[in-house]
């Protein structure tokens, strides 16, 4: 009779986390890459937005570095990450169902004008304008506006993607939302 | 999809050493222990412990006093367990039994009291006190649970982790209440006791919400 082996990958997570503990930057590396494709299935199979799954994918990276300790490496690690993984969809779950709770959708009599095209000329010369004063700015503060404010990513998530300190990225978008408000006055 | 990429590039590139977190149980243990000898001395200075072996001959008295025992080293051990991330949600039910029979042999000395005092036992006397002691004996206990858990707890699951705590460092307390409260249980002393109990959960809940917003880090506010 034929016994089926045991899924290497697994077997490959469980040492390559335990190499990762101890400071290895590839099998970290590695491990990472490898984990990709199975958090974004799980999080693709909840989360039927693609950002939001590919948000929650980057909060289970995060999570997973930060708590990286916990993990014993005497035991699996595919239930731990699966464990990490759950929590952090279930969470972004509970959020956006407390933010559509206090949601209202605009019908097209909430609009100033009726006509769409009218709308849609009016905010998209605002958001050119907008578009336009943000290539202004100095790199630094172009990158944080862009990163926090039109992408709306975290402090943490920004400061992790750039590696700029939280502390730099709040002082440069205070002085590019300075400096905005400065270009977009103008007539 | 490059902004996961270039994630992963950037958590691999400031990877540091990681000491591992030893295993819950022994944990939970060691800090039970150190508890438990806290107030062995502490009964040990203050002359209690006689008092305390002569009142462990009544057999309600003695399995009301395990069952709070139970109660805050099982709630400690879900606290340390729930704590982990790969360890089962049920770990949060595992003081519940204990609690129960905690209630039931208070319950059992109430009626009891009640049979003999009649209806004193429903005022609030001595046992102002009582919470008193036990939310000043929860603090230090509280204290040393959240340095014990600090570094070693991954706080994916804050609230059931504190509540177990919570419940865990009441009990404890409520138990080394005993050395110094002579007295069968009342009505107020139940009374006491739970509000007690109550007061210290809350507090340590709250703590934990503030400490561990659930929000995941991507759709926090920007600045905030």
């Amino acid at each position: 009779m034929n016994y089926a082996a045991p899924p290497l990958e697994v077997h490959d997570w469980d040492v390559l986390m335990a190499r990762a503990q101890t400071g290895d930057r590839a099998s970290y590396r590695e491990l990472l890459n490898a984990v990709l494709p199975w958090l974004r299935n799980i999080a693709s199979a909840r989360l039927r937005a693609r950002d939001d799954a590919e948000d929650a994918v980057q909060d289970i990276l995060l999570t997973l570095h930060a708590i990286r300790h916990t993990y014993d490496p005497s035991r699996p690690f595919k239930p731990w990450l699966m464990a990490v993984a759950k929590r952090r969809i279930a969470d972004r779950l509970r959020v956006k169902m407390r933010r559509t709770a206090r949601e209202t959708f605009l019908a097209p009599e909430h609009e100033t004008f009726a006509g769409e095209e009218t709308n849609l000329t009016e905010q998209e010369s605002e958001a050119k304008r907008l578009r336009a004063a943000v290539t202004q700015l100095p790199e630094a503060q172009r990158k944080a506006v862009t990163m926090l404010k039109l992408e709306e990513k975290s402090l943490t998530e920004t400061s992790a993607l750039t590696g700029i300190s939280v502390t730099a990225l709040k002082v440069s978008t205070h002085r590019a939302l300075n400096n905005l408000r400065k270009l977009l006055e103008k007539p | 999809m490059n902004n996961t990429q270039d994630l992963i590039e950037n958590l691999a590139g400031r990877l540091q050493p990681v000491r591992p977190s030893r295993p819950p149980l022994p944990r939970a243990a060691a800090y039970v222990i150190g508890c438990l000898v806290l107030v062995a001395v502490a009964a040990w200075l203050t002359h209690a412990w006689p008092l305390m072996l002569t009142r462990l001959a009544d057999p309600r008295f003695a399995v009301e006093l395990a069952a709070t025992a139970m109660t805050g080293i099982t709630g400690v051990a879900a606290a340390f367990m729930l704590a982990v991330p790969d360890r089962r949600r049920e770990w949060a039910l595992l003081p519940l039994p204990f609690l129960a029979l905690w209630l039931l042999s208070s319950g059992y000395g109430c009626y009891r009291g009640w049979l003999v005092t009649g209806n004193s036992g429903l005022t609030l006397g001595p046992s102002a006190n009582c919470i008193i002691f036990i939310i000043g004996f929860s603090i230090p206990l509280a204290a040393g649970l959240w340095l014990a858990l600090k570094r070693s707890a991954a706080w994916l699951d804050p609230i059931r982790c504190t509540t177990c705590g919570g419940i865990g460092v009441a009990a404890l307390a409520a138990a080394a209440l005993q050395f110094w409260h002579p007295f069968d249980v009342t009505v107020a002393d139940l009374g006491a006791h739970a509000a007690a109990a109550a007061i210290v959960c809350t507090a340590i809940i709250t703590t934990a919400r503030r400490a561990f917003p659930v929000a995941p880090t991507s759709t926090r506010p920007a600045n905030g």
